[in-house]
């Protein structure tokens, strides 16, 4: 076998297949099938385009109304349970988490946002850690527990809204922070442990702010909340501004959470009735199941801690 | 060897990215014959070669996207043509291999001619099947050097290899074929 053979073959195919040679009317008609098949794919993504444009408008728009009416988190959760998306693997803030109760749906599993009531709460830390009674009402600087200190009862977690997402977003800075501004009578820390026979005290009424900076002012000091209460993690200062939240917008959609918070700063701080008193409204299911199993637990082991 | 890309907006190269079918039937007037001839040769089998004619012509309007200038329209759908003819090449086989199979031979496209023309027939028949037993990369290199007597430098270029990987794959292909010619007795 030699080379001429191989070259002659391929000579033999080269003109076999010649450009030249081949059949016009095929030609013709291998055109016209490409021309409709680039055209039917043009019609067919003009189509989708036609489809997709205004529900990508309507979507879009729907959004901006959202963010502008201030439902953007009840649109985000509600857009959160179409898509089958899990609440416990977003790293979403907590606002945006808000409860279900809110829409009369049953509360999710216990999630890492939501951590399990069996790893939540366990009673025997809560006795154990639980402030020997002291006649004299403690000074102000005792009252806000060093966040090092053993003294929580509760294990670091068990804050309800998303640590996750709290400790990845980066705190604002001391410029960027909005004002923490408590309403003139929101209730004063010291006056409140000094209260030897503390009463539940729903958060106090305070005046609306107008109506159109309400949104964003309530948002602002809930998110200054959750900053002293989740990265601070200074009770005292947390608690004044949970009720300076609620006091803000107590109609607001972040209002089981901001309770909630409200009162596991309660039980940090130790000051068990008014801390009874909050979780009380959880556990009889005022809010529907959001926190029932953990205020419940919550209660049974305060109880412990008394008795 | 880059050539300027016509950059004009009535250029052919921006009526296709603009997707004008006009501009994807001046392309097919333009270069068609070329392309389908590569495929004949490449596949081996007619219908196998229209319908991959077929599916780059339809892939032009997105497929020229990725066209940068660096060589001319017609060598750049070659390899086009070459990285689409992977599904096509194994329908071609399997095709030619069921005929042989069924032991009757495609029909001829001309009229039996003399002697020498049947022959030469006979010769790039034969030069087809031993093909199939090449891997594509082989098989596409000896297509365009052999064959369409392409430079090793514009191989390299359709087939996105350097020109020694060409030269290589060249030499593998030639002795392979001729082991494959000569278990077939072609003289």
């Amino acid at each position: 076998m030699s080379d001429d053979l191989l070259r002659r073959a391929a000579d033999a195919l080269r003109e076999e297949t010649d450009p030249d040679a081949r059949d016009p009317a095929m030609d013709r008609a291998l055109r016209r099938r490409v021309l409709a098949t680039v055209a039917e794919r043009q019609r067919l993504r003009a189509r989708r385009l036609s489809l997709l444009l205004p529900i990508a408008a309507v979507f879009v728009a729907s959004l901006a109304v959202a963010a502008a009416t201030g439902a953007f988190p009840e649109a985000v959760d509600a857009l959160r349970d179409v898509l089958g998306l899990g609440h416990e693997a977003t790293l979403t803030p907590a606002w945006e988490t808000a409860p279900r109760t809110t829409r009369g749906a049953p509360s999710a599993a216990p999630s890492p946002v939501h951590p399990a009531p069996g790893r939540e709460v366990d009673p025997a830390p809560v006795a154990a850690v639980e402030p020997p009674p002291v006649p004299a009402p403690p000074a102000p600087a005792a009252i806000d527990p060093d966040p090092a200190q053993p003294l929580p009862r509760l294990p670091p977690d068990l804050p309800p809204t998303a640590p996750r997402a709290t400790a990845l977003r980066k705190p604002p800075s001391a410029s960027s922070r909005p004002p923490m501004a408590p309403p003139p009578d929101a209730p004063a820390q010291p006056t409140e442990a000094a209260s030897p026979t503390p009463q539940p005290s729903p958060p106090p009424a305070a005046p609306s702010p107008a109506p159109s900076s309400r949104p964003d002012s309530a948002l602002a000091l809930f998110r200054e909340a959750q900053r002293l209460h989740h990265t601070e993690r200074s009770w005292s200062r947390a608690l004044v501004a949970w009720n300076a939240y609620l006091a803000a917008a107590p109609d607001g959609v972040l209002v089981p959470e901001a309770r909630w918070s409200r009162a596991i700063c309660l039980v940090r701080l130790g000051r068990k009735a008014e801390a009874r008193a909050a979780l009380e409204p959880f556990a009889r299911g005022a809010s529907g199941s959001y926190r029932q199993t953990e205020a419940r637990e919550l209660l049974d082991a305060l109880d412990v801690g008394e008795h | 060897m880059p050539v300027e890309l016509d950059a004009r907006p009535d250029s052919l190269v921006e009526r296709l990215r603009r997707g004008e079918v006009s501009a994807v039937g001046a392309c097919y007037d333009a270069h068609h014959g070329a392309i389908l001839a590569f495929a004949r040769r490449l596949l081996g089998d007619d219908d196998a070669a229209q319908d991959l004619v077929h599916d780059v012509f339809v892939e032009l309007p997105r497929a020229i996207r990725s066209f940068e200038g660096h060589s001319t329209l017609r060598t750049w759908l070659v390899s086009v043509a070459l990285n689409m003819a992977r599904h096509h090449v194994r329908s071609a086989i399997r095709r030619r291999a069921a005929i042989e199979r069924f032991g009757r031979e495609p029909e001829a496209a001309a009229p039996q001619g003399p002697e020498g023309e049947a022959s030469r027939r006979e010769l790039g028949a034969a030069l087809s099947r031993a093909l199939d037993t090449l891997p594509l990369d082989q098989r596409a290199t000896f297509v365009l050097c052999d064959v369409e007597e392409r430079a090793s430098p514009e191989v390299a270029v359709i087939t996105g290899v350097p020109e020694a990987t060409v030269r290589t794959r060249l030499f593998h292909a030639r002795r392979k074929l001729r082991e494959a010619l000569s278990r077939e007795g072609v003289r």
